[in-house]
């Protein structure tokens, strides 16, 4: 059996057995052990991963690896069609090191999920059946297997937040439902147009089928003459042609999950809501789902048309930057901050994507990977203090570094880190970003110089709130809003120590050596250039 | 070459023994004597491996090596030295200083309890800030540029509990950045205009000046100095650094981090379009008359000084903007001695008054200078070093601040000949900041060291204990350094200095214009300023009283030209006022909308709810059963079998996209 296989499935069969066993808090453990295993397997995969696949002029399935292949099932439709769909899983680079991520996170997130008291069999039933499909998204080659594992994260993603989550949850998780199931439709309206147009050859004489398949939708020629989503296809609709709209659909559709100005609004409310984990969870992963989709079914399928929107995308990219930064400077809630701090570094993603050149698009992917790192660690510095005090508000604290050392360093590392310090990720990723996005101006023009330099306005504001945050709650003289709280603030337990420093140390790691994950993504974004360059 | 592997391997050692001593004392905990020998060897040691660098350059001519850091299709970042004469001296004046700082600071700091990671942070400062010595390419110089601001950050804000250091270190990093923003912008232009950043390839390129890029260029890479250095309009951060410990604000904030600016323009000098050398004259002229006006009406000891420093860097920038590259260079050297020498014996200064008030019921602070006075008598040793270092720094004969200010007057001099016209300003302001400087240092002298001790506290008390020797080693070498015969024979000229002429031109030669000339004005001009000096200081409380009136210039002065006020009411006001507003964008008209989405949502709903009810009501029987199987369902739900409802889902879901594809 292959090995992404066994990722995608052995969280998803624990979940059944859990659901067999008595309840108890043993099960915690076992949704850690889980998490565990699929990091061993996985460090496995990374040792016989390569990282020197050569690149053709259009996709294949040599541009992957780990393939695993099976017709999940065949619908005949009429004399000549039928609809194929298959388990289709491969990964490439970019896939392959968010499936890492994920499992990096998901470990993380299982270990701060010990906290959880209430209903804990349903809790790491959900939670496991979340892992499974977060990973079989991330593995998906048929938008088919791709749509469903998207459409599975939601349910888990729905109760984690309404049942274990503050007091404004059901609020909160209907939002989150309700504004990623929008994104769902339109994603799932482009979907259904590439099943209709798409027309490839089954190996048969004059039998074509519909297929789904991302490597056979990636190619031109296997779309009907008569297709909506031909290349050719002269429809247009308000000057845009119906590939165009398709890109668009996708754009808003995973931009939604990104998340991107104006459809953000979800998040800081899901943040300041969900539990720890959940948030931790919801940063790490979920935002770059919205990500790797947009890569994935945007860029890869409508490689030109993105390239005609690129100006948008970045506009996007740039006001999500400024504006996400302005919003955090201006939250009096720690986590409300660090979710707005998630608009704008996300930002730097579109604009990274929409430079289309190998420093921007690498950049974007780093910023993913880098992003789904640090802004889970931010989130388990502001647990740390709800757990204690179960409040968040930045002004009822000052001066925790006299009382809370171990903190104080976690809250300094994650913060510089965040603003895009040297030595930390982000810097690299916002550095390949920028100088992609400015080069663009020069190269292929797709980018105003602009653009880049209205987003590094947006460095400088996250360094101002990141500052200022660490200023006022942890500088000066020690004191907080309630005398009992005094007493309850005591450092960082063992486990949190390992939550946060293990993650301060992939942080630093990636921020020193980059060319290991560097190395990771080059020839698959290299692939997607292309593409977008042809 | 003979001796390559050798002294590349020492340049590692110079570099990473900083961060290697950082973790290590930040992870063990040492007793404060083994901290305090073993952060002073290392200093030491690089020190002396810097010294034979310095060597083997000198005669054989710069080095370079570099490593691949990221590889992405045809191109690459990377990370390498390129160690030219200049750097090599940076390198023995940062170890040097950072030695002779970390023996200073062992009894500075003795009883701090957080001495630990004072010397950790000490040690990251001098990695970080050899880093941006060493770097072969403008990306390096970035990643270092931003540490060496994380450490100032930390060490600025090393008493956290205090509020006003914890607020003066977010300033500090916050000003920077904007420069920095400013200096990456550059490096995008370099990279997309010629693919590559390291400064050796970029020189060989022989660049256009005519060429618009290279003018952008050069236009944002010098932000980095202005940040860094303390120009205007980012000058603000610098008298408010002088929140951290003493000795921090002679190593970092006076002698080599701050000078780590001028480094760079010296580093990317190639690729400065004369338009933007003009600005840097510009620049630094205003910034040096600016900041040493602000420095005659300071009360507190260390801020004097630092607005000095501030004054100091404008003339090194002025000198680069002027054509006097290697004269920059030169006072940099210089000043990085008898500056930090002035701060150290600030320091000592300090460290005397502390303990002397510790008593004191109410408190008392010890750098206000209106509180001092006849510290001659007691801190005698102190005195002289101050004597000396203040005449570097005024630039009297004999000593090196004679050379080297004396030396970029001269090149201004010669600059403004040349170009003619409005030029001229510039050489008159440099001749005015030496009156300026004269002045404001007769004042400190004056109110620090002469006179009657105006506080009844020291009256009392006899003499300090003599000083340790970890006080009067640096402080004496720091003084010596501060003479001329280390850097030129010749005590009224540089033109034959070993140090300017190991880095310029072999063949260099004085600008024709009289040398005699502007060294007889400057040296009236101080002589002016001592004797000003001297009539309004020579009685300490009249003239105290005079500086302390409320007129129009006093407040102007003290204030720093307002240049907080202008900050706030200009940049952070209205970001923050941004801010507020777009927090109600996001209330009053995002959400608002979402909101109403819902509510819509909520009404379609019920709507359907009642014509739902309508036809259950035609079919009465069959809806009992059908509300009792979803009120049984909902019950479990609710009852928290969870799972059994996502089973549900799922297999909804399931049939659902089935029945969407027949």
């Amino acid at each position: 059996m292959n090995w992404l296989t066994i990722l995608i499935f052995l969280p998803i069969l624990s979940a059944l057995v859990v659901g067999l066993l008595p309840t108890g808090a043993y099960l915690k453990k076992i949704n850690i052990a889980v998490a565990g295993l699929q990091l061993v397997v996985f460090s496995w995969m990374a040792i016989g991963f390569s990282t020197d696949v050569p690149t053709s002029s259009e996709y294949s399935e040599a541009s992957f690896q780990f393939v695993e292949r099976a017709n999940w099932f065949e619908l005949g439709l009429g004399a000549n069609n039928s609809l194929d769909v298959d388990y289709f899983v491969a990964v490439d680079g970019i896939s392959f090191s968010l499936i890492g991520l994920s499992i990096v996170i998901l470990i993380i997130a299982a270990v701060s999920s010990l906290s959880i008291q209430k209903n804990i069999k349903g809790y790491v039933v959900l939670f496991l059946l979340l892992n499974g499909a977060i990973i079989g998204c991330f593995a998906a080659l048929d938008l088919f297997l791709f749509y469903l594992f998207f459409e599975f994260m939601l349910l888990p993603m729905y109760f984690l937040i309404g049942i274990w989550g503050g007091p404004r949850r059901e609020y909160a998780s209907i939002k989150f439902f309700l504004y990623t199931l929008l994104g769902s439709i339109l994603i799932l309206i482009v979907l259904i147009a590439l099943y209709s147009s798409s027309y490839v050859p089954t190996g048969v004489e004059g039998v074509y089928s519909h297929s789904l398949n991302l490597i056979d939708l990636s190619k031109a020629a296997n779309y009907h003459v008569e297709g909506l989503l031909h290349a050719e296809q002269s429809g247009t609709l308000l000057g845009l042609t119906w590939r165009h709209w398709a890109f668009v659909l996708v754009f808003i559709g995973f931009g939604i999950k990104l998340p991107m100005f104006p459809f953000h609004t979800w998040l800081p409310d899901a943040h300041v809501e969900a539990p720890t984990p959940i948030s931790v969870i919801l940063a790490g992963i979920l935002l770059k789902v919205g990500g790797y989709g947009l890569i994935r079914m945007g860029y890869m399928l409508f490689p030109s048309e993105a390239n005609d929107l690129a100006w948008w995308v970045a506009l996007m990219g740039v006001i999500s930057i400024i504006y996400g930064g302005l919003n955090a400077l201006g939250s009096n809630d720690l986590k409300k901050l660090i979710a707005y701090s998630s608009v704008g570094h996300m930002g730097f993603v579109l604009l990274g994507l929409a430079s289309a050149t190998s420093e921007g698009v690498l950049g974007a992917t780093y910023q993913m990977i880098s992003h789904g790192l640090i802004s889970p660690m931010l989130f388990l510095v502001s647990g740390v203090l709800y757990d204690r005090t179960h409040n968040r508000e930045i002004n009822n604290y000052s001066g925790l570094a006299s009382k809370m050392k171990l903190l104080t360093v976690a809250a300094v590392v994650a913060f510089f880190a965040s603003l895009g310090l040297p030595m930390f990720s982000g810097f690299v990723a916002e550095l390949l970003t920028l100088l992609g996005s400015f080069k663009s101006g020069a190269t292929n023009g797709l980018l105003p110089h602009w653009m880049p330099v209205v987003a590094t306005f947006g460095i400088v504001i996250s360094a101002a709130y990141a500052l200022w945050t660490i200023q006022r709650m942890f500088f000066g003289p020690f004191s907080v809003k309630e005398q009992s709280w005094s007493d309850q603030l005591y450092d960082l337990t063992s486990r949190e120590k390992f939550m946060l420093f293990s993650l301060a140390g992939l942080i630093l790691f990636l921020g020193v050596f980059p060319s290991f994950l560097i190395d990771m993504l080059d020839q698959s974004v290299a692939q997607l250039l292309i593409l977008m360059q042809n | 070459m003979e001796g390559i592997d050798f002294n590349i391997a020492l340049i590692h050692y110079i570099l990473f023994s900083g961060i290697i001593g950082f973790v290590i004392m930040s992870v063990i905990s040492f007793n404060k004597r083994l901290l305090v020998v073993l952060g002073t060897a290392l200093a030491l040691s690089q020190c002396l491996a810097a010294c034979w660098v310095y060597g083997f350059i000198a005669q054989n001519g710069s080095l370079s090596s570099s490593v691949n850091w990221i590889t992405f299709q045809s191109s690459t970042l990377s990370l390498g030295y390129w160690v030219t004469t200049e750097a090599a001296l940076m390198l023995c004046v940062v170890t040097l200083v950072s030695t002779l700082v970390n023996l200073f600071s062992s009894v500075y700091m003795g009883k701090d309890p957080g001495i630990r990671r004072y010397y950790s942070y000490l040690s990251f400062f001098v990695f970080a800030m050899n880093g941006i010595v060493l770097a072969d390419n403008l990306l390096m110089l970035f990643v270092f540029w931003e540490l060496v601001g994380l450490a100032s950050y930390l060490l600025i804000g090393f008493w956290f509990d205090k509020l006003p250091a914890a607020k003066a270190s977010m300033k500090a990093f916050l000003m920077n950045k904007v420069g920095d923003v400013g200096f990456l912008l550059g490096i995008l232009i370099v990279w997309s205009n010629w693919g590559t950043l390291d400064l050796e390839v970029l020189k060989s390129m022989d660049l256009d000046f005519n060429n618009a890029a290279v003018i952008a260029a050069g236009a944002m890479l010098i932000f980095g100095t202005i940040g860094k250095s303390a120009q205007m309009p980012l000058s603000a951060w610098l008298p408010d650094a002088m929140e951290g410990p003493t000795p921090v604000s002679a190593l970092i904030h006076a002698a080599t981090m701050v000078a780590a600016g001028i480094y760079l323009l010296g580093r990317i000098y190639f690729m400065l379009a004369p338009e933007v050398l003009v600005a840097l004259a510009i620049i630094g002229a205003v910034t040096a008359i600016t900041a040493a006006l602000t420095a005659t009406k300071q009360f507190d000891i260390k801020k004097v000084l630092a607005y000095s420093t501030i004054s100091q860097l404008g003339y090194m920038v002025m000198g680069m903007g002027v054509g006097g590259y290697a004269q920059s260079i030169f006072h940099l050297t210089t000043h990085a001695f008898f500056k930090a020498g002035l701060f150290l014996a600030a320091g000592a200064i300090i460290h005397h008054l502390h303990h002397a008030l510790e008593q004191q019921k109410e408190p008392v602070d010890p750098q206000d200078m209106r509180i001092m006075g006849g510290l001659k008598s007691k801190m005698p040793f102190t005195f002289v070093v101050f004597l000396t270092c203040t005449l570097a720094l005024v630039g009297f004969p004999f000593t090196s601040g004679f050379l080297s200010k004396d030396s970029i007057i001269h090149q201004s001099v010669e600059w403004a000949n040349s170009h003619g016209g409005w030029t001229f300003i510039i050489p008159i302001i440099g001749f005015a900041v030496v009156g300026i400087t004269a002045f404001y240092m007769t004042r400190q002298l004056l109110l620090v060291f002469f006179g009657e001790p105006r506080h009844e506290e020291f009256s009392s008390t006899t003499k300090p204990k003599p000083s340790a020797l970890s006080f009067s080693i640096p402080l004496g070498i720091l003084a010596v350094g501060s003479l001329w015969f280390f850097y030129s024979m010749n005590p009224f000229s540089a033109e034959k200095s070993w140090l300017v002429r190991s880095f310029s031109d072999a063949n260099y030669q004085y600008p024709p214009v009289s040398h005699l000339l502007t060294s007889g004005i400057a040296l009236t001009l101080l002589a002016a300023g001592v004797v000003f000096g001297y009539t309004r200081f020579g009685k300490a409380e009249q003239g105290m009283q005079l500086d302390e009136a409320t007129t129009w210039n006093n407040r102007l002065l003290r204030n720093n030209w307002f240049q907080d006020k202008i900050l706030h009411s200009l940049v952070v006001g209205p970001i923050l006022r941004l801010a507020g507003l777009t927090v109600a964008v996001e209330k009053k008209i995002i959400d608002a909308i979402v909101n109403a989405f819902g509510v819509m949502m909520v009404v379609l709903g019920k709507v359907s709810n009642i014509v739902d009810r309508l036809v259950v009501d035609m079919f009465v029987s069959l809806s009992a059963k059908t509300i009792g199987a979803g009120g049984q369902a909902f019950r479990s739900l609710q009852s928290g079998k969870v799972y059994l409802y996502i089973t549900y889902a799922f297999l909804i879901l399931i049939t659902l996209t089935i029945i969407l594809i027949y």
